[in-house]
């Protein structure tokens, strides 16, 4: 991989949190533990995991809404872990967020016109004059007609907010968007116009996306690679197309196999139900108590992403004791 | 059908507020058999979860709900009491939900909650001095969705249980009430890919054990393709197609159902069918078929009348029936 196509890393990011509050007890556990992951300018790059797996920390923790623990974050080629405010300020123009609810991050009181102007005055992107008509353009690229610039949040549906969410986001020409959970609240019919406004936009654009899901199918349909997350750690990240016909890593396989295209449930692995054991309590991997072909080596040190990976897997990357010694 | 166990007939539900009458539930028709899945499936506004609890009668009361006839086991319900349905409810009524923790008392344990069941259906039964106690019932009730532990689970209260693990506990309730009639509200819906999978996996033995009718209601074609015999498609209050859940995936008959499945699969490098425009208006629809608007095979005549839902023509099992005037007999 050429240097320059490397538009976010991430290295061993670690993101912890101590209980807070006024019954504040007990230990501070990693929500995310030492991940490292590469987003290339262009790709979409998906991370999937369950609820509790880290992915929509570790997207916090590179906008900086989270203070990573340990470890680095470099976007375009700058370390902004702990880069101040004011120096954050343009970094924050080129990397965008898009959130699951629309209306909570959308003023009610705000039209959807101003709403979609305010960052262009924020950040001085153009003339005063011009702000009308690049905010129209823009409209219409999402699929909304310039009447809605008139409009309140609550007076859309589902579908045509996120459409002005993007459209906001996409107004301060991002070189990296941050899709979180962005189709999960949507109906089928509506899920589909926006995964594909996401594609069109993505290839007219050449826009990198974080996409961050929970929805396996989506993952499939939308990313370029993805990388699988358990309990803050990455176990897993390859091409999606390669991922999703042989995963390696026994979670990935347990996780992928709930998608089956019979969808027929008889055949399907099960996993024991949730142990009582904190994954995070545990010293080696933490998918060990379900794991279907643990030994006992790996109940003593945590397996490190890529150390597992074969040379015939090229851009694959499986952090697991056993996996490589096995077919896949 | 005479063979039904739950016979819904003419459905209707309305919401009535100041910004007018919402018709939530158009006109449905439904049969479910004893032992059989009847999926509904559709999107939200759809009317699929309103016609669950119309017949559970659990709606608000600015609810107005009209019905020809809602009838277990022949038995008819829309002229019952509420305090009538209530014991009913309690007694030959499953019901498993999205938010497993609104089933809970949050004050009390897991082991009150299984035992006021067990001595409920002992009562009803008047077989109570022949049981077995109730806690070694409701170990093995537990031991059979696969909770570890289970005494251990007994005396934990819901808070302190993951919500797979309450749905897990919530089927075990529903074991041992041994109810006619279960419906089930998108009971996987807020849980994880593998937890969503053991927990339908539950859902097939829970099918196997009672010989019950079943109504699973979910907006998610693949579950509903794992789990449901026969499937009712709703858009905007009205069942457009119901079929066996087989040839419904196989060979969709209605628009709506072909584009919704269109909407969400797709095979690689091939792109997602969207479905153009939103959901009709639920205070002024259209005056033709509701899904006109959005179908790419609208004609002219589309508009004139609402379309019956009749058997689909050249059907072999006549099991399947569609909404739509470029079908039927």
């Amino acid at each position: 991989m050429a240097p320059d196509d490397v538009l976010l890393h991430l290295e061993d990011v670690v993101v912890r949190f101590a209980p807070g509050g006024f019954f504040a007890r007990g230990h501070s556990f990693s929500a995310v533990d030492g991940v490292s992951l590469t987003v290339r300018r262009g790709e979409v790059f998906g991370l999937v995991g369950e609820s509790g797996s880290g992915k929509t920390t570790v997207a916090k923790a590179l906008l900086r809404l989270h203070e990573p623990a340990a470890g680095r974050i470099l976007f375009e080629g700058t370390d902004i872990t702990h880069l101040p405010e004011r120096r954050l300020k343009p970094m924050r123009r080129r990397m965008q967020m898009v959130f699951q609810d629309p209306l909570a991050s959308l003023n009610p009181r705000h039209r959807i016109g101003d709403a979609l102007a305010a960052p262009l005055k924020l950040h001085r992107l153009c003339a005063p004059g011009d702000i009308a008509r690049t905010v129209d353009r823009m409209l219409s690229r999402v699929g909304l007609s310039p009447a809605f610039k008139q409009r309140f949040p609550h007076e859309l549906s589902g579908g045509q907010l996120q459409r002005a969410a993007i459209g906001r986001a996409l107004l301060l020409s991002p070189s990296l968007l941050v899709a979180d959970e962005a189709v999960s609240k949507l109906d089928a019919s509506v899920r589909a116009q926006i995964l594909n406004l996401f594609k069109d936009l993505q290839e007219e654009l050449k826009l990198a996306i974080l996409f961050i899901t929970h929805d396996l199918h989506v993952a499939r349909y939308l990313c370029h690679r993805v990388g699988v997350m358990y309990f803050g750690k990455l176990v897993e990240v390859g091409p999606a197309a390669a991922m999703f016909a042989a995963p390696r890593h026994p979670y990935t396989q347990a996780l992928l196999g709930t998608i089956g295209e019979d969808a027929a449930l008889a055949g399907a692995p099960t996993l024991p139900p949730d142990a009582f054991r904190s994954p995070h309590a545990a010293p080696g991997c933490r998918y060990y108590d379900r794991c279907p072909i643990r030994q006992p080596r790996c109940d003593q040190a945590p397996p490190v992403l890529g150390v597992a990976a074969t040379a015939s897997d090229g851009d694959r990357a499986v952090a697991c004791w056993e996996a490589p010694a096995r077919p896949a | 059908m005479s063979d039904a166990a739950l016979e819904i007939r003419g459905l209707h539900v309305r919401f009535v507020s100041p910004g007018g009458a919402i018709e939530a539930v158009r006109g449905v028709d439904l049969d479910v058999r004893r032992g059989e899945v009847l999926g509904i499936i559709g999107e939200s506004g759809s009317g699929k979860t309103v016609t669950g609890l119309a017949v559970l009668r659990l709606l608000p009361e600015h609810a107005r709900v009209e019905a020809q006839a809602i009838r277990l086991l022949g038995e008819e319900l829309t002229h019952r009491s509420d305090d009538e349905m209530r014991a009913l409810r309690g007694l030959r009524m499953g019901m498993i939900f999205q938010n497993p923790v609104g089933a809970y008392n949050p004050a009390k344990r897991v082991a009150w909650h299984l035992r006021r069941i067990i001595e409920r259906r002992d009562a009803a039964r008047r077989d109570a001095a022949a049981a077995e106690p109730w806690r070694g019932r409701a170990k093995a009730l537990l031991g059979a969705v696969g909770i570890p532990q289970p005494d251990r689970v007994l005396a934990l209260y819901p808070h302190q249980l993951s919500g797979g693990m309450l749905q897990r506990i919530l089927i075990a309730m529903v074991v041992a009430l041994e109810p006619d009639l279960v419906v089930a509200d998108e009971p996987t819906t807020n849980l994880d890919n593998i937890v969503e999978r053991q927990i339908l996996q539950l859902f097939q033995q829970l099918r196997r054990r009672l010989s019950a009718a079943f109504v699973f209601i979910t907006h998610d074609m693949g579950v509903a393709h794992a789990v449901c015999d026969r499937i009712a498609v709703m858009y905007a209050g009205q069942v457009v197609e119901v079929a066996p859940a087989g040839a419904l995936f196989a060979a969709p008959r209605h628009p709506y159902t072909e584009a919704l499945l269109a909407a969400t699969r797709a095979r690689a490098g091939e792109r997602l069918r969207e479905i153009p425009g939103e959901l009709p208006s639920a205070v002024a629809p259209p005056p033709g078929c509701l899904f006109e608007p959005r179908c790419v095979h609208a004609a002219p005549g589309c508009r004139a009348a609402r379309p019956p839902i009749v058997a689909l023509a050249g059907d072999p099992g006549g099991e399947r029936s569609v909404r739509c005037v470029r079908h039927g007999a």
